[in-house]
C-alpha cells in the first residue's frame, strides 16, 4: 500500500524504475464488503537473513552480479557483508552507531 | 548528516558506473518516526472531519492503543536496547480501521519530502539499465 504511493510519487518524480520491492504487508479482513484493518502484518520479511535471501533472489532472477545496497542499520549488514565479497557497493546514511 | 561508503568516496564514484542492480533500504524513510506521526495525525484529522459516533469511538481507541504503542516503544529501545523495527507494534493501533480510509491517508502524505535526499541524488547517478528495489520490514504495503 505504502510502497506502491512511493513508487509513484518518488520513483515517477526521478525518473527512476522501481523494478521489485519486498516488505511486510498488513492483514485485512471482510466484514459486510467492508475490508478493515486486522491489526497484524503478514509475517514475510522479518531478519537480516531475510533481506539477503531477497536481494539474492533478485540478483538471479535478473542475471545481475554487482549489486549496490543503500541503507545501514543492523537488519541490512548481512546483505552489506555478502556483496563486499561480490564486488558490490554499499553507502549507509546517518547509520546506526553500532555500525 | 553522517554517509559512509565501504570504499573511499572518489573509488565509490568510479565503480558506480559498473553497477547492475540497486537495492533501497527505506526503514528510516516510510512510516517510521516522523512519518508516522503525520500519518497518524491524518488518519485522526479525517475522521474529525465527520464526527460520526463511530468515528468519535475510533478516535477515542486509536489514542489509548497510541499510549500502549508509546509505553511498548520505550520498553523495546530503552529497556531491551533494541533498535529493530517496531511496525508489528505500530499497526496494532490501526486495528478495525477501514483499509479505504487507511489508503487515502497514505496518499495524502508527501513521500517525496520524506524520501532521502542523498538516496535519491545516488539513485539519479545510476545507468538506466539498472535494476532497482526496496527491502524494508517496517514498511507496510
Amino acid at each position: 500500500m505504502i510502497l506502491e504511493e512511493i513508487k509513484k510519487q518518488v520513483f515517477l518524480k526521478d525518473e527512476t524504475i522501481l523494478d521489485f520491492y519486498h516488505s511486510n504487508s498488513i492483514k485485512f479482513y471482510k466484514n459486510t464488503n467492508t475490508s478493515y484493518c486486522k491489526g497484524e502484518l503478514e509475517k514475510t520479511l522479518l531478519t537480516p537473513l531475510d533481506k539477503l535471501s531477497y536481494l539474492r533472489k533478485e540478483m538471479k532472477k535478473n542475471n545481475k552480479t554487482r549489486a549496490l545496497v543503500i541503507g545501514h542499520s543492523s537488519d541490512e549488514m548481512a546483505m552489506v557483508n555478502y556483496i563486499k565479497g561480490t564486488d558490490g557497493l554499499s553507502i549507509g546514511i546517518n547509520p546506526q552507531k553500532n555500525i | 548528516m553522517k554517509i559512509i561508503y565501504n570504499l573511499k568516496k572518489s573509488e565509490f564514484h568510479r565503480k558506480l558506473r559498473e553497477i547492475d542492480l540497486c537495492a533501497l533500504d527505506l526503514d528510516n524513510c516510510i512510516l517510521s518516526g516522523n512519518s508516522r506521526i503525520i500519518f497518524l495525525v491524518k488518519i485522526m484529522e479525517s475522521l474529525l472531519k465527520r464526527p460520526t459516533a463511530l468515528n468519535i469511538m475510533l478516535i477515542v481507541k486509536i489514542i489509548y492503543r497510541l499510549l500502549l504503542y508509546s509505553i511498548k516503544l520505550v520498553y523495546v529501545r530503552l529497556c531491551q536496547r533494541s533498535s529493530k523495527g517496531t511496525g508489528d507494534l505500530f499497526i496494532k493501533i490501526f486495528k478495525d480501521f477501514p483499509e479505504k480510509n487507511m489508503v487515502s491517508t497514505i496518499k495524502n502524505i508527501d513521500f517525496y519530502y520524506t524520501f532521502d535526499k542523498h538516496a535519491s541524488n545516488t539513485l539519479k547517478l545510476l545507468s538506466k539499465k539498472v535494476v532497482t528495489g526496496i527491502l524494508t520490514v517496517t514498511a507496510l504495503m
